[in-house]
């Protein structure tokens, strides 16, 4: 934990197959987009790699579960679509024992994309494997590397619109989503095709998932509202 | 810090632009080994990328990794760039140089590897090979057609590699550039052709820099090295 003021916030991120100059080698790979939005809000990033053990949340105020690959449809007891197929077990793994430890120590949370999906799914929630061909969903948005915008409706009286008002528009660039919240506080849905976009845990101090990146659009209330709750962690 | 509770060590990374999710985005990126052989010696690997304030960043570790990458800006040894030393980044060596000065003067168990060895030797005071390949006396080092070369280090006695290594190492190589000078830097390791492969700073807690990756090799003694230093 930092001894100064800013609060540490740990981001998590994925490793995969990757080939550079004459490396092939799995490889940690993470857009700058989030730590540089974490320290344009005054945090301290730190980035875990999978496998990391929930020891680490003794050492950072903050927890952004980032966005990254599909999930084990086995989380949410589906077997695999044909569209859901690179499945990487210890980054789910050690996601979900984070997500459960900051749940139980009040941790601040933020969960984006794939981190929103997971959140979802270990609190008795589901998924669709394939937007595209969801009935209702076809047109949901962009996928595969093409990013869209869509209008996003959020619920009255929840700590979202709190922080982002009743409307906003937001990216899009997934071809999974959320079906079933779970036990989750559903916080807003697309506008467009009514696809569940945020939830929340009310009785926490700050746990939010949201299908879009805020960070790559510059949503940076929502990052501002969650790294100064952290802060108030590190006092 | 409580005894109980593992050391965090900082790896750096590098910034690269790929096609990532949506095209050419920029990323951060590190091979999945250091964290693995960190996590296996007893510590918790935390991933650190380009700040502006080195001193926040150092407030939250115990131990630091200076990670291999691409080649250093030769201004910074003064040299003039050879024609094979590209896609150097002046906001990575400057970030890097600020945190390896920043870990010597707080005592932070430090290990440089490749990229970092060669960074440590010219911030004091050292100076580069800018391509082995065509250097002469150096041609075996570096990698061909994608395969690394491997070849045999000495290491000195009376220092730590040696009391965590032994006398003699296969070490690694996949680098075009060297350490023709190690400035204050004590030489340690040496290939059969003379290149400087391992330095150490003497009257230091704990300070290892390989031009080889102990990571991809299985060089397990050196990160338990690194976690035994920094869980003091």
């Amino acid at each position: 934990m930092s001894t100064g003021n800013s609060p540490v916030i740990g981001i998590t991120c994925p490793s995969r197959p990757t080939k550079w100059a004459n490396w092939d080698l799995d490889a940690v790979v993470l857009p700058t987009t989030y730590h540089k939005m974490v320290m344009q809000c005054g945090g301290i990033p730190l980035l875990i790699p999978p496998g990391c053990s929930s020891e680490v949340m003794n050492r950072i105020d903050g927890l952004i579960i980032s966005g990254g690959p599909d999930i084990n449809p086995n989380l949410y007891g589906q077997d695999s679509g044909s569209y859901t197929n690179e499945i990487y077990p210890t980054q789910d793994a050690s996601e979900i024992e984070l997500i459960k430890s900051a749940i139980e120590k009040d941790i601040p949370l933020l969960c984006i994309c794939r981190g929103f999906q997971l959140l979802c799914a270990i609190n008795g929630g589901e998924l669709h494997q394939h937007l595209p061909e969801t009935v209702g969903h076809e047109n949901h948005g962009g996928w595969n590397g093409r990013v869209t915008e869509h209008g996003v409706d959020i619920i009255q009286g929840t700590k979202l619109e709190e922080i982002m008002g009743a409307h906003i528009t937001a990216n899009s660039t997934h071809h999974q989503g959320v079906s079933n919240a779970g036990d989750l506080l559903i916080s807003a849905y697309s506008s467009h095709d009514n696809l569940i976009e945020a939830v929340e845990i009310e009785e926490l101090r700050f746990c939010i998932g949201v299908q879009w990146h805020p960070e790559r659009i510059k949503h940076t209330n929502l990052y501002l509202e969650f790294i100064e709750t952290a802060r108030g962690s590190s006092l | 810090m409580n005894k109980k509770m593992s050391p965090l060590i900082g790896v750096t990374t590098s910034v690269n632009s790929r096609d990532y999710e949506i095209s050419n985005q920029s990323v951060v990126m590190l091979p999945e080994n250091y964290p693995k052989a960190i996590r296996k010696a007893g510590g918790i690997p935390l991933l650190i990328s380009e700040c502006d304030d080195v001193d926040e960043l150092l407030d939250c570790l115990d131990g630091l990794v200076i990670s291999g990458g691409r080649d250093i800006n030769p201004n910074l040894y003064s040299q003039i760039p050879h024609e094979k030393t590209t896609d150097f980044s002046d906001i990575q060596d400057s970030w890097e140089i600020s945190l390896i000065e920043g870990a010597i003067d707080r005592e932070i168990p430090l290990l440089c590897i490749c990229r970092g060895h060669q960074l440590l030797c010219v911030i004091r005071g050292g100076q580069l090979f800018q391509d082995l390949p065509t250097t002469e006396g150096y041609e075996k080092h570096g990698a061909t057609g994608g395969n690394w070369s491997e070849h045999i280090v000495k290491l000195e006695k009376d220092s730590l590699i040696f009391e965590l290594l032994g006398s003699e190492i296969m070490g690694n190589s996949g680098h075009h550039q060297g350490v023709s000078d190690a400035g204050d830097l004590r030489v340690v390791g040496k290939t059969s052709d003379g290149l400087i492969e391992a330095v150490e700073l003497d009257d230091y807690p704990f300070l290892i820099s390989t031009q080889w990756h102990p990571e991809m090799l299985g060089q397990d003694s050196v990160f338990e090295g690194l976690i035994q230093a920094s869980s003091r």
